[in-house]
């Protein structure tokens, strides 16, 4: 968005801010066993007004959007649409009070037609008792909320043949035959391509302009700020401020959003990186086929690999893995070829993933924390293929310590750890097996501030004592931030190698679509 | 902060929680209470229950479904299944038995059974792992065609010659062991070392560790670079190998073998292991319970006919304890869930 529009966006929305909110939630509680999620939030949303709504992972954004979709009833406090009061609503209150939400998993049914989804469960009727769905009506009715949204696609294209930001146009599509008042935006761009993202804002606008408030929930900053009107900041399940637009900036964001200036630990380099140990020659992935890959990895260096999703980092760290096979092309390590066709052969040569999914691939929850680290090297515990279960327990003590893995007992379940726990138990599996390449993929996604710096801290000390590491990351503070080098990837290549004096936002970002970096 | 408290609640489970709770909250504990509930109640009720000869023959009777249950457990650990080990069964038997008639000795007809038997678990196993097929239609397939080449194998013809190893094929099947001066059928020794090598093999080894991060989850398992697909085809020719045990064992116990040998017994072991706590989900179950769910499934088939209620009935007792079982696992879900 440009600043012209950005100016036009709030001179709009300076009018409707003198209208009667049409939400407004007084002192609303909601406690789960153990966690305070909302401890007596206030908020008002007026029609046609974009209210960014920020905070950490657990600071309350998703029990609030529970409260305002029905799915979860407050302890206490009042949810008010206009003017009546409500203890709790009900999921169809919240429709019919014109809430309506865009998840960040989409709701859709990949193989019914748009008009279909946009209509699920109120599907227009004909030929009285017959009951049978007017097609023709609802594809009628679907065509010009479609054209409203700029979709350059016709309601009877199956859904499962439309990209993620078109699927989102479906949603939003429904929330408009809906006569939605308030359209609630769950992350929508944490997965879309940049020029998606910027069509996604410019709908948001749209929507306000005609009256509709739109809550966004987002975890990058600058979209926030360029989107919204005025920004909600939760921490521990209070309102931590608000700022209007003129006073919207990173920082202030970010200090509300975590209650204190934070500097995140980085931890510069100790030790100058080594030889080539890593080197990737011509190596094609099954997306992209035509694309050969080559990159060097150095030992003691952490390279981050950077691009927008869909780039094919993920595929590229698969392929090293063993996971995917090789469409082409080779590794070498520490100047000798390897052959690397599963993931064991991978684990073989102490080439290790740690994936982004930490639940559903990277870690097995209903496996003590001890378990789980010495599952790839059971056979350091094992004599005779009998598993010891002492020797298991003093690796996982000693892991523990080493990393500061908070828990009571190694004999836990992985299943009861917190996020960054977690991570760290998926790190100690590792460790123990004398890497030489680690691949890290999101390693901090879903973890919080603290152990982040943590994760930081021993991915450099792994760097420091000679182990190369691969980090393939989305987060621009943290590439920037933790890397020695940053490869970018645009459609399936290496669009270039950043070193430290151009890291840059911009030249990061230049190179994830395509274009060459400003000298 | 939710990490705070569940760590708290689950160090207090641990250590409030004896060896009492432990055990009450086991499936297998409950299942064999059931068990010795209903010997006891059929020893005082009936005269015919608690005599030698049908003690010998209940144990002996379910010893068979035991054996292959033990194999069972461990597909079903994985997550998999496997419907052919009823034609396996008859595969084992009928390799035993043709050899046998043509006057070979039996030290080449058992490796020839067993071996029959491997590779119908190895074409399972690498269908199901390597060419990434649904195990429940590739085993539905199997079973199919196992029987009907057991069928063909049989010629059509009821063999009971089984040439000059005769004695000692059926002295294996049918004969017994005096422990403590009690008769213990071979097949109930076959089965007790079984269970003891199983439960040490899942408990202790790594391949057992293998088999439960593969059901627990396989994703994370092939990252974590378990190989996986060498694990499952595994496992589907240690299920054949149970299978093909008790195929051997059966032709010297019944002393003949019939086209329909085997016929219908995955259900029956499928039930056995699930009374015993496996989840067919993957991630749980164990050697003993397959055995003790086993034990059950025939004191109730046993009971009945001595009791003089028809076998029809056999049906709705055993389809209940398997919804009962599983409720009970449904149960215990939820208590920890909360």
């Amino acid at each position: 968005m440009t600043a012209e529009s950005a100016d036009a966006a709030q001179q709009e929305s300076a009018e409707p801010a003198a209208a009667q909110p049409f939400l407004r939630l007084k002192g609303v509680r909601k406690s789960y066993p153990g966690v305070q999620a909302l401890a007596g939030l206030d908020l008002e949303v007026r029609p046609g007004e974009v209210i960014g709504l920020v905070g950490e992972n657990g600071a309350g954004k998703s029990t609030l959007l529970k409260l305002l979709g029905g799915i979860a009833a407050p302890d206490g406090g009042t949810i008010e649409i206009d003017g009546v009061s409500h203890t709790r609503l009900s999921v169809s209150q919240s429709i019919a009070a014109g809430i309506a939400f865009v998840h960040q998993e989409l709701n859709l049914f990949d193989n019914l037609d748009v008009a279909a989804n946009v209509f699920i469960g109120r599907e227009p009727r004909r030929f009285g008792c017959l009951n049978i769905v007017d097609t023709r009506r609802q594809r009628a009715a679907v065509a010009p909320l479609l054209d409203q949204l700029g979709a350059g696609f016709s309601p009877d294209t199956l859904v499962g043949r439309l990209s993620l930001a078109q699927q989102q146009l479906v949603e939003i599509a429904k929330a408009l035959s809906q006569q939605a008042r308030l359209v609630i935006f769950d992350e929508p761009t944490s997965s879309l391509p940049i020029a998606e993202s910027e069509k996604l804002l410019a709908i948001m606008a749209r929507l306000s302009r005609r009256g509709i408030a739109v809550i966004f929930v987002s975890h990058r900053l600058t979209e926030v700020q360029r989107a919204a009107d005025r920004v909600v900041v939760l921490r521990d399940g209070r309102l931590a401020g608000r700022l209007t637009r003129a006073e919207i900036s990173h920082d202030r964001l970010v200090k509300l959003m975590i209650g204190r200036d934070l500097k995140v630990d980085y931890a510069a380099p100790k030790t100058a990186r080594g030889g080539v140990a890593l080197a990737l020659s011509g190596i094609r992935t099954a997306a992209y086929p035509r694309q050969a890959v080559d990159l060097d990895l150095h030992r003691g260096e952490i390279l981050g690999l950077a691009g927008l999703v869909g780039s094919g980092r993920t595929e590229l760290a698969r392929a090293i893995f063993g996971i995917d096979p090789v469409h082409g092309g080779g590794l070498s390590l520490d100047g000798k070829e390897i052959a690397v066709r599963s993931a064991s052969d991978a684990v073989g040569h102490g080439i290790f993933l740690v994936p982004e999914d930490r639940k559903a691939t990277g870690i097995l929850l209903d496996f003590t924390v001890a378990e789980n680290i010495s599952l790839p090297n059971l056979d350091a515990h094992a004599s005779n293929w009998i598993v010891s279960a002492g020797s298991e327990r003093r690796q996982a003590e000693a892991s523990r310590g080493e990393l500061g893995i908070k828990v009571p007992d190694v004999a836990t379940l992985t299943a009861t750890l917190s996020g960054g726990n977690q991570q760290k138990v998926v790190l100690a599996k590792w460790l123990a097996m004398q890497p030489r390449v680690i691949i890290l993929d999101e390693p901090t996604r879903g973890i919080d501030v603290g152990s982040k710096s943590e994760i930081y801290l021993l991915m450099r000390a792994l760097a420091d004592a000679g182990v190369t590491i691969l980090m393939i990351s989305s987060d621009m503070e943290e590439v920037i931030g933790v890397s020695d080098r940053i490869a970018v990837m645009c459609e399936g290549r290496i669009s270039g190698i950043l070193t430290r004096a151009q890291f840059s936002e911009e030249n990061v970002l230049l190179l994830a679509v395509g274009n060459r970096v400003v000298p | 902060m939710t990490t705070d408290l569940s760590l708290e609640k689950a160090i207090g489970q641990r250590t409030h929680s004896g060896f009492v709770a432990w055990l009450v909250s086991r499936q297998i504990f409950w299942v064999l209470l059931a068990a010795v509930l209903s010997v006891i109640a059929m020893s005082l009720l009936t005269s015919t229950f608690a005599t030698p000869n049908n003690l010998f023959n209940v144990t002996r009777n379910f010893a068979f479904v035991a054996i292959v249950g033990i194999g069972m457990t461990a597909v079903i650990i994985t997550g998999g299944i496997d419907l052919s080990v009823g034609s396996t069964v008859l595969i084992s038997a009928m390799t035993t038995t043709v050899i046998m008639h043509a006057g070979l000795p039996i030290t080449i007809a058992f490796p020839a059974a067993i071996a029959a038997s491997l590779t119908v678990g190895a074409i399972n196993g690498v269908l199901i792992a390597i060419a990434g097929m649904p195990a429940f239609v590739v085993t539905l397939g199997m079973m199919s065609i196992a029987r009907s080449i057991g069928m063909v194998m049989s010629n059509n013809a009821l063999i009971y010659e089984f040439g000059p190893d005769q004695a000692i094929l059926f002295a294996i099947g049918g004969g017994s062991v005096r422990v403590f001066g009690l008769p213990i059928p071979n097949p109930v020794i076959v089965m007790v070392l079984l269970t003891a090598i199983t439960a040490f093999l899942f408990n202790w080894t790594r391949w057992g560790r293998h088999l439960f991060a593969i059901g627990g989850n396989e994703k994370a398992a092939i990252l974590t670079g378990v190989p996986v697909r060498a694990v499952k085809v595994s496992v589907y020719m240690f299920v054949s190998f149970c299978a093909g045990l008790t195929g051997f064992l059966m032709v010297g116990w019944l002393g003949s073998v019939t086209t329909g040998l085997g016929s219908g017994m995955e259900l029956t072991v499928i039930a056995a292991t699930v009374i015993g706590g496996a989840n067919l989900a993957g991630g749980s179950g164990t050697a003993l319970g397959a055995v003790v769910g086993a034990g059950l499934i025939e004191i109730i088939r046993n009971s009945l006919t001595l009791l003089g209620i028809s076998t029809f009935w056999q049906g709705t007792f055993v389809g209940g304890f398997i919804v009962l079982a599983v409720a009970f696992d449904r149960l215990r879900n939820t208590e920890t869930s909360e």
